[in-house]
């Protein structure tokens, strides 16, 4: 059972911000490293992608909606796509516009 | 009377401790349960464990006819089950009207002003949870109950913090949901406040549960009074 549309907006912009927030620091790190900051491996992105997923489930953690959430009825397997598909999509999505292929 | 939710002989360990060995806790439609016990003597496992929030080492919850070896909150949830956690549930995010409003569409619920207005809190629902105060906050969970209108209700140490008017006042609460049909267990240690809303007391004690029956015959159980109750209380028995 997929949350309401308020909660799922909310979320998926989290997502997406949590997602800024990793593709930064990793660009960052890898800058310093004397590579090129925007244009990460396939293998730098999964990694990306997966560090986006868990700080998600980090943050439904640390603000205690995970309970909210159950009593509404949102699985964790929905949560986890909450997480994945914006961190997936915003990396796809800069990887594309960097013509670098998916 | 048919048990709404049964967490059958379940048992826990954490680390090697072992803190429920075989704990079994009832809800039965129409009335208001509490579950006593020593700190650490499980209550807080045992009413996760019957939510579906914790997964058992043994045993089963059996909630609405149906059996759930590995139950989860929110399969729970969409057949009426709802858990009130000894945290605050209402997320931060949201103003309080938009978070009853969630449960009222997702469940067809009650109306989120009345509910709001039954629980005293009807100018707070344009505020978020953190800018309400502690007793204010268990208002507004009970409000998002009311709207949600459960089957079953799972609360854990909700009076904990809680001043003696808005105890009054969620006692109140818990004995109206239980008229409207609901099945509601309580844990806690606020035991004058408890045993006088209470209709059966069941007490965890060495990782199981026994079940007293009502608050009379609760105190006039010698090992619960001794035990339980301490000293004082049970010389005054």
């Amino acid at each position: 059972m997929w949350p309401n549309q308020i909660l799922l907006r909310a979320y998926l912009l989290r997502g997406v911000m949590i997602w800024l927030g990793v593709r930064m620091i990793v660009a960052a790190i890898v800058s310093l490293a004397g590579g090129s900051p925007l244009q990460l491996s396939a293998a730098t992105s999964l990694e990306v992608v997966a560090i986006s997923v868990i700080l998600g489930f980090v943050e439904f953690s640390r603000r205690r909606e995970r309970a909210l959430l159950a009593n509404l009825g949102v699985s964790r397997l929905i949560l986890f796509w909450i997480c994945l598909f914006p961190a997936c999509v915003s990396e796809l999505g800069v990887r594309v516009a960097l013509g670098v292929a998916p | 009377m048919t048990a709404v939710l049964v967490a059958d002989c379940v048992s826990k360990s954490f680390g090697g401790r072992k803190v429920l060995t075989s704990g079994t806790l009832r809800a039965f439609p129409r009335q208001l349960r509490v579950l006593l016990g020593l700190n650490g003597s499980g209550k807080t496992t045992l009413i996760k464990i019957a939510a579906g929030w914790l997964s058992a080492d043994s045993g089963a919850v059996h909630y609405a006819g149906t059996c759930y070896p590995a139950a989860h909150l929110s399969k729970l949830a969409r057949q009426g089950l709802f858990y009130l956690p000894d945290h605050d549930l209402l997320s931060d995010a949201f103003t309080v009207r938009r978070q009853l409003k969630m449960f009222r569409e997702r469940f067809n619920g009650g109306d989120p002003d009345e509910a709001a207005s039954q629980m005293g809190i009807d100018g707070l629902l344009d505020r978020r949870p953190s800018e309400l105060s502690g007793g204010e906050k268990r208002r507004a969970e009970l409000a998002a109950i009311f709207v949600r209108l459960p089957r079953c209700l799972l609360a854990d140490e909700p009076y904990r913090g809680v001043a003696p008017k808005d105890a009054e006042d969620l006692t109140a609460a818990f004995r109206a949901l239980a008229e409207r049909g609901c099945a509601v267990v309580v844990t806690g240690h606020e035991v004058p406040t408890l045993l006088a809303a209470a209709t059966h007391v069941t007490w965890c004690t060495a990782g199981t549960t026994h079940e007293l029956g009502s608050p009379a015959e609760a105190l006039r159980h010698y090992e619960f009074s001794r035990q339980y109750l301490g000293p004082r209380a049970f010389r005054a028995i």
